[in-house]
């Protein structure tokens, strides 16, 4: 909603020597919320209106003219190219030392050698938007109306200085769409008092009953539908300082019965249609749900197909508009009209809405009643615009209204005290001001016994239903920053994090610690990817929530794994030749209960990461190293180490991963994380560089298994013995099966078994690689010697070379 | 003999003099002072001398033997020093070369405003609550007081699952489900920290976004203590400078509302582009929970009241960082998140 200054002050007294942000602030803060402030014609001077006396042709130019112009007190020539001008019109003058909008000076000068004193303005140059003129007034100069005084400041005349206000406006306070309502909010921040244009009409003989007829064939979708018809009428242009300030509001003048209505919508609130009384057929209008597939041509030339969700107005043969959005092209006003129904009516704001969305149209009608209209105010609606038409000589008024109404608005009338409001906004307002503000916003007021208030609220404020609502208007006008500053009482002094927070947290600081950075992904996915990542078919990651109205083709499921979102993350910064990505994600996945979705779905939270490209950027003094599948599995062995979890290592299928370099931490049978190589078809699909590394966690399975805080184990006070092993081992072997033996047989004193070293090469026989173990053990009780592990030692070597045909090297 | 020691001496001190290395000074204390040095030679002859010359001379030996001692001790601290020095000299490095830095990672920077904003809460007493992203129409849309055709009831506003289940536009669905959880008017004091979702995809619009929700309810609950802890989160979070302004405004589950803004970050209130010259930056909802809302979830209007507001971690962590482009969040570029 846009609103004028200049014309706001013919409902309220506004001091326009103040800076207009300082109303604009004040508007904001009272929850009307200014979006902008346009000062018009700061800058603009020297613009005078003149009639044009005489036109010569230019001697030297075919598409210039020169114009003897009367300025009132002098006469001046000015030499214009536009086709427009005529002989007798008065039009905006700039003389030398003008100033027009944007800053551009208007000097003196020779045009093909010819002396023009000045320049003869468009509405354009003088600020106004093409869109708010009609096209033949966009390539000409501005023809003022005949009765326009010659010599006077046009600046002034047109109103070319003002401050345009644009709102912002909250849904729910629709009746701040129009001036009248925006002047209250004014009033009653100003403190001071609005007064309201006083609406008459002058009835001629004839009646409108008999002559026009209405039917309501959807009472629940239109609760009221009110109706007046115009005779005689004159089509023309309105007066200018109708136009004017249509303009100001951002619609575009177009004949004076069209201007009216749209008058009176900016001005009450209600907006308003005009049909051509001859062009309705049976003068019967008929407010219907459309028939599904029906068409009707809009007043904007564009054939509409309709549904039965929407609503239009229509004669007994056809549509004659869409109710509340655009109005039929065959019955509108034209230059030939010589009767006009007028409609104020009141339509359900959810049917327009949808109708709009559905249309592609929205209007500053629609734009009204998708908030609601006070149905009340159709009458003084109707009115207005007659007593307007009337005035402007436009056109008699039929007597009587026509106005189907079954159900009236009923009247809210809500009880409070002013403890009860001081209680609940920690406010001391006497009960006077509260009055007063509710006075000032119109509401009703009765003084009960025992200190209660009823105010009756006001057929406009729809959204005031109980004593919050009234507390509200107190506290928004007696001001949020008068309001002082308090803290809670409250029984809850103490705030918990909640463990599944607190584990989330902990895995994101060890992840980090660990040297991969987070990632935040959409928790989007679809097929596609998870065929890339070689998932089979029937795996049941592809069981996943659809959305039915997805954001873009490429996501139109919720993501059942993390990896997809985090394998493009990796593409686009491979795109970016970014060549060390450690990453990780903790996030939820959807696992639907069961499809289609009846019921809300399983979110598990995981964490997955990806290795790829440098581990060691190779800056001196590091040395350049890539990450390796070593890499992976450490970060995931050193959460689950953090989190207190001890699990078995097994090999995984798990169809992302080379199958030769993958692994996956198992626990009473249940999988807690899994890691690997990624599977080089998975590299070729992406097209991107590898290897890559990941690992998925599952934190769901690891959660009753973490142990945060472990248990204490003394500080060992005994010296140890370490001893080195190197074994010649087959090359088959895993270290695994090394290491189990060397557990098995190390006895009550071993502390730890390390590899240290793994070689293969010339030093050793073929088919063969040497496997050294640090071993170290220690007592309790005592200080060890070795022959307290002799022992040990014997059956490590004596298993080791029977079981895996390891020997010492 | 006299002489001698004169002598002896004489010699000392200018060898020590030229003595150059630790050695040096070791084999002077040796070829005078050691079992067959010079000094102690002299110290043997003392038997030979009469009895009344005897103690005189012994003095003098003893003096000189002190004396030379000392001077030996001098000589060897100085060349220690001198040593050290040299040794110190010839150890210097080239400081300007790189230093060993641990790799460590980031955490993303909406993960680090969101802790952030918890931990603020947290020591206000609240306590953390997560709900599920895909939620039911009825906790999303109707125990919040939205009426059945609000606008954002559209498919173009939200996404949908089916036409009852959507993934959820807001974090106040946990309003609904908290109070539910709680017995009728049982005191709650929460934050929701999650992801949220919208139909907007564009330059400044994010399909998938972060908010944080928080909710108060207990008996005589105020909208001035609505006023003073949103005041204290917001200045802990941007400074005890920071000017804090309400707005009424409008939301379908709080009455009085309001909307917060705080005194721009960037220019401290002048007005710049990114206040849009009007010196406030909008920064989150809030109001006293409608009594609707109470009473859909079980509470009642007349016994208990309470205040909710919700905010997005994304706006905070731009003006927290200073960051001018919501996609960089989720692009996860590693040149951006190395710098959080």
């Amino acid at each position: 909603m846009k609103s004028s200054l200049r014309w706001m002050k013919e409902y309220v007294d506004v001091d326009t020597t103040k800076d207009p942000q300082i109303f604009a602030d004040i508007m904001t803060v009272a929850g009307v919320p200014v979006e902008q402030v346009e000062c018009w014609g700061t800058d603009i001077k020297n613009i005078y209106t003149g009639r044009i006396l005489k036109i010569i042709k230019h001697p030297d130019a075919d598409h210039l003219v020169i114009c003897q112009m009367d300025m009132g007190d002098k006469e001046l020539t000015i030499v214009t190219g536009a086709p427009n001008v005529r002989e007798g019109q008065v039009v905006p003058v700039a003389i030398h030392g003008a100033i027009l909008p944007g800053g551009v000076k208007i000097k003196k000068s020779k045009l093909r050698g010819q002396v023009s004193e000045g320049m003869l303005c468009s509405a354009h140059e003088l600020g106004f938007d093409d869109s708010l003129l009609l096209p033949e007034e966009r390539n000409g100069i501005w023809i003022l109306p005949d009765n326009t005084p010659v010599g006077v400041d046009a600046v002034d005349f047109l109103g070319l200085k003002d401050t345009v206000y644009e709102y912002e406006l909250t849904p729910n306070r629709a009746d701040c769409f129009s001036m009248v309502g925006l002047s209250r909010e004014f009033a009653v921040l100003g403190n001071t008092t609005a007064k309201y244009p006083s609406i008459e009409v002058d009835e001629c003989e004839q009646s409108i009953s008999g002559n026009v007829i209405v039917t309501n064939e959807a009472p629940e979708l239109c609760n009221r539908f009110a109706s007046r018809l115009l005779l005689n009428v004159k089509i023309g242009k309105s007066p200018l300082w109708m136009q004017q300030r249509l303009r100001k509001s951002g619609v575009r003048p177009i004949n004076n019965v069209v201007d009216a209505t749209n008058y009176v919508m900016l001005e009450l609130g209600i907006p308003m249609h005009a049909y051509d009384y001859d062009k309705v057929s049976g003068h019967h209008l008929i407010p219907r749900r459309a028939r599904n597939g029906e068409v009707l041509k809009t007043l904007d030339g564009v054939e509409r197909i309709l549904t039965s969700e929407m609503l239009v107005i229509a004669d007994p043969d056809k549509a004659c508009g869409v109710a509340g959005v655009m109005g039929g092209f065959e019955t509108e006003v034209t230059g030939k009209t010589t009767a006009v129904i007028l409609e104020a009516a009141s339509f359900k704001g959810s049917t327009i809405r949808k109708t709009g969305r559905a249309l592609g149209l929205r209007s500053e009608a629609s734009a009204r009643f998708e908030r609601g209209i006070d149905a009340e105010g159709c009458i003084a609606s109707l009115d207005r615009c007659a007593q307007l038409l009337q005035k402007m000589g436009a056109c008699d008024v039929a007597r009587g209204i026509i106005d189907i109404y079954p159900e009236p608005q009923p009247v809210t009338r809500i009880s409070f005290t002013v403890q009860q409001i001081n209680a609940y906004l920690g406010t001391d307002i006497p009960g006077d001001q509260m009055v007063s503000i509710l006075k000032t916003l119109e509401f009703g007021i009765e003084q009960g016994d025992n200190d209660s208030i009823t105010a009756i609220v006001p057929s406009w404020r729809g959204d005031c239903t109980e004593m919050a609502d009234i507390s509200e208007e107190v506290a928004r006008i007696y001001g949020y920053e008068n309001i002082q500053s308090t803290r809670p009482w409250s029984n809850i002094s103490e705030g918990e994090e909640g463990y599944h927070h607190e584990v989330t947290e902990k895995v994101s600081e060890i992840l980090s610690a660990c040297g991969l950075n987070e990632t935040v992904t959409f928790s989007f996915m679809n097929h596609e990817s998870l065929k890339k990542l070689l998932f089979p078919a029937e795996d049941p990651l592809y069981t996943a929530v659809p959305i039915l109205n997805p954001i873009t083709e490429e996501f139109p499921l919720m993501r059942t794994t993390l990896l997809p979102s985090l394998m493009d993350m990796l593409v686009r910064n491979q795109a970016v030749k970014n060549n060390a990505v450690a990453a990780y994600e903790i996030a939820s996945v959807y696992i639907p209960k069961q499809l289609p979705i009846t019921e809300l779905p399983y979110e598990k939270k995981q964490v997955a990461g990806v290795l790829y490209g440098l581990r060691d950027t190779g800056i001196w003094p590091g040395k350049i190293a890539k990450y390796d599948f070593y890499d992976v599995k450490g970060i995931v062995e050193t959460v689950l180490e953090e989190l207190g979890i001890s699990a078995d290592l097994e090999s995984t299928e798990f169809a992302p991963f080379h199958p030769g370099k993958a692994a996956k931490f198992v626990k009473d049978g249940k999988i807690l994380a899994q890691f690997g190589e990624l599977h080089p078809a998975v590299i070729d699909n992406y097209d991107i560089a590898g290897p890559v590394y990941a690992f998925e966690m599952y934190l769901d399975v690891m959660i009753p298994y973490i142990d945060f805080i472990g248990n204490y184990k003394k500080v060992a006070k005994f010296p140890a013995i370490s001893r080195d092993l190197a074994f010649l081992a087959p090359v088959g072997t895993a270290n695994s099966d090394i290491q189990e033996i060397l557990i098995k047989d190390g006895g009550e004193y071993l502390e730890s078994v390390h590899l240290f070293d793994m070689y293969q090469g010339k030093q050793v026989p073929k088919n063969y690689k040497s496997m050294a173990y640090s071993l170290t053990f220690r007592s309790a009780e005592t200080t060890l010697t070795d022959e307290n592990i002799q022992m040990y030692i014997d059956s490590m070597l004596e298993d080791l070379k029977n079981n895996l045909d390891c020997t010492l090297r | 003999m006299k002489e001698k020691i004169e002598a002896i001496k004489a010699a000392v001190r200018e060898q020590i003099d030229n003595a150059e290395a630790l050695q040096d000074v070791q084999n002077i204390r040796v070829k005078y002072l050691g079992k067959k040095g010079e000094l102690t030679a002299v110290m043997k002859e003392l038997g030979k001398l009469s009895k009344e010359e005897r103690p005189a001379v012994g003095q003098l030996v003893n003096t000189a033997r002190t004396k030379i001692e000392a001077a030996l001790a001098d000589r060897m601290e100085e060349l220690k020093q001198h040593e050290m020095e040299q040794k110190i000299q010839s150890e210097k490095i080239d400081i300007t070369l790189p230093g060993r830095k641990p790799v460590l990672g980031h955490m993303h920077p909406l993960h680090l405003t969101r802790r952030c904003m918890e931990n603020a809460f947290l020591k206000m007493g609240f306590s953390i609550a997560e709900g599920p992203e895909i939620e039911d129409d009825y906790y999303n849309f109707q125990c919040l007081n939205f009426p059945d055709d609000h606008p954002a009831r559209d498919m173009q506003d939200s996404m949908y699952i089916t036409d009852k289940i959507l993934l959820r536009t807001h974090t106040s669905p946990m309003q609904a489900r908290t109070l539910q959880a709680h017995n009728p008017n049982e005191p709650v004091k929460v934050i929701v920290p999650g992801k949220v979702y919208r139909w907007d995809y564009d330059a400044t619009h994010s399909p998938v976004f972060h908010q944080m929700e928080g909710l108060i309810v207990d008996k005589g609950i105020r909208f001035s203590d609505l006023k003073g802890m949103l005041e204290d989160f917001l200045r802990e979070i941007f400074g005890p400078e920071t000017k804090v302004r309400f707005r009424a405004s409008f939301f379908p589950f709080t009455e009085p509302s309001a909307e917060v803004d705080i005194s721009c970050v960037m220019c401290g209130g002048k007005g710049c582009r990114v206040c849009s010259h009007t010196g406030w930056l909008e920064i989150l909802g809030c109001g006293m929970v409608h009594p609707n809302v109470l009473r859909l979830n079980g509470y009642d209007p007349d016994k208990v009241s309470g205040f909710a507001f919700g905010m997005g971690v994304e706006r905070i962590a731009m003006l927290k960082y200073g960051i001018d482009d919501l996609r960089l969040f989720y692009e996860d570029d590693m040149r951006f998140l190395n710098q959080f």
